[in-house]
């Protein structure tokens, strides 16, 4: 590659050879250290090709071995110049566009985040926005350190910033905390704990307090489980005092629920027609040039569109967008849901509202679910057996 | 036959014959194409046949088609059809 371009730059010719001893001539070129390539021959004739400047030297050889050398073909930027010299808005536009895109390199035209993944790339975009960062800005105008430094403090939960500039693209890289960056006081103002549902219970572990059920017995809400306040009591059993703490205990109840809900048994169904438009849309900065056939007839159309940055090489971005917009016909009915429809959607909301108490850390034991139809609306009736914690701390009345 | 005592000494030392013999180095990939170093001069070039001089022998590339991709001092490369390779 690196020596076409050289070939490119230098100029080269094609040329055709015949005579008295070409072999001698090619001798001559070798020792002379003149570069030779794509020798062809051809009906009495030799065609190769050589450098501009080497082309100069030759006379003298084809002399010598009594051979004629035609010029066949010219290539390079030698003969591009020498062509074009005349031309001079050619020129002009040539060095325009080196000026202009001189011009684009001092600019910032792409921001991009690696590491995050507590903060989006948004919010971090917010963020460099309100200190002045975005695309557009000049480089001259960020300071990476900076930059490094308010982010560090802005957003607690990232331990390590690494900010730079490559080309007109500026890369954030980040490191963020895995592990918990507070952890929460236990709290120690005395309390009782009372049952948050009804049920049975099953399992009872108490580390501080006094038990007032045990298992197997049957609790109903707000029922008091563990007492809060520890009696002294002497050697005749008389309470002498009592000690207030905060009771704490695992205690598991096993429970009964249902459910019911709703939804219409109309809806919306929105379908393709298999028509399609297809379009380009070009934004420059803020200009947006969009190349899309409007539609024939008053229509629904589903429109996406995907877009590029136009970037020369790796990092060195532009202030220029294309996409491809894709635009499918649609029709949209309303209609009504069909057996196996309802069934999986009501199906569907089943396992979610199952999902839901998993995890609140209920293990469900048994479960039903109905699925009923009236004439507009159908009902998913659900129950559960489920065994889960039970247990909320309540303040200590009259404390 | 009677070995010079250059040959002696470097098949002896297995030194590689082409620094110090001054032997023709051929690397072919396929019949298709045909690398050669340590030449001295083209004694004759057409689209048939090439014919290299080296430093003690002739070296004949039959085939058709013949062309030289390119050409130093040290090296040359052949493509084309290549039938037989000959030396004398």
């Amino acid at each position: 590659m690196v020596r076409g371009l050289m070939h490119s730059l230098q100029g080269t010719v094609q040329l055709e050879m015949k005579g008295f001893s070409p072999e001698r001539f090619l001798n001559l070129c070798s020792l002379n250290g003149i570069e030779i390539w794509d020798l062809v021959y051809e009906d009495g004739r030799c065609r190769l090709s050589m450098r501009l400047p080497d082309f100069w030297k030759i006379r003298a050889f084809a002399r010598k071995s009594g051979v004629r050398v035609k010029v066949t073909k010219r290539s390079g930027l030698p003969f591009f110049v020498e062509k074009n010299r005349k031309r001079k808005w050619y020129l002009l536009g040539a060095v325009s566009f080196f000026v202009l895109l001189y011009g684009l390199s001092l600019f910032i035209w792409d921001i991009s985040f690696i590491g995050n993944y507590h903060y989006t790339d948004d919010t971090l975009e917010t963020f460099l926005e309100d200190r002045g960062i975005a695309c557009g800005v000049g480089k001259g105008s960020v300071d990476c350190e900076e930059l490094e430094a308010a982010l560090r403090s802005g957003f607690p939960e990232i331990t390590w910033v690494s900010a730079r500039v490559s080309g007109t693209r500026l890369y954030i890289q980040v490191k963020e905390n895995e592990v918990l960056s507070e952890i929460r006081e236990r709290e120690s103002a005395p309390c009782n704990i009372v049952a948050d549902f009804s049920g049975t219970i099953t399992e009872m572990i108490v580390r501080s307090g006094v038990p007032m059920v045990s298992v197997g017995d049957t609790v109903e809400e707000g029922q008091l489980l563990v007492s809060g306040v520890v009696p002294v009591t002497n050697d005749n059993e008389e309470v002498v005092k009592t000690n207030l703490v905060r009771a704490d205990a695992d205690i598991t109840a096993r429970s009964s629920g249902s459910y019911r809900q709703s939804f219409p048994l109309l809806h919306f169904v929105t379908v393709d027609t298999g028509k399609l438009r297809m379009g380009m849309y070009f934004r420059i900065g803020p200009f947006t040039a969009r190349f899309l056939l409007p539609p024939k007839a008053e229509s629904s159309w589903r429109t996406s569109s995907q877009e590029y940055q136009v970037c020369l090489f790796s990092d060195f971005c532009l202030p220029v967008w294309w996409g491809i917009i894709r635009s499918s016909q649609c029709v949209s009915y309303e209609r009504y849901y069909t057996e196996k429809e309802l069934k999986e959607k009501g199906e569907a909301i089943h396992q979610t509202y199952l999902k839901n108490l998993s995890e609140k850390g209920v293990h469900i034991i048994e479960n039903n679910v109905k699925i009923l139809e009236d004439a507009s609306l159908c009902h998913v009736e659900g129950s559960f057996v489920g065994e889960g914690p039970v247990g909320r701390a309540e303040a200590i009345a009259g404390e | 036959m009677l070995k010079s005592s250059k040959e002696l000494l470097v098949t002896s030392l297995k030194f590689p014959g082409d620094v110090l013999l001054g032997e023709m180095l051929l690397s072919f990939s396929g019949r298709g194409s045909l690398l050669v170093e340590n030449y001295r001069t083209i004694v004759l070039y057409s689209d048939t046949l090439i014919k290299l001089q080296g430093k003690t022998y002739c070296l004949l590339v039959h085939g058709s088609r013949l062309s030289i991709e390119y050409y130093t001092q040290e090296e040359m490369k052949i493509t084309g059809q290549i039938q037989s390779v000959e030396f004398k």
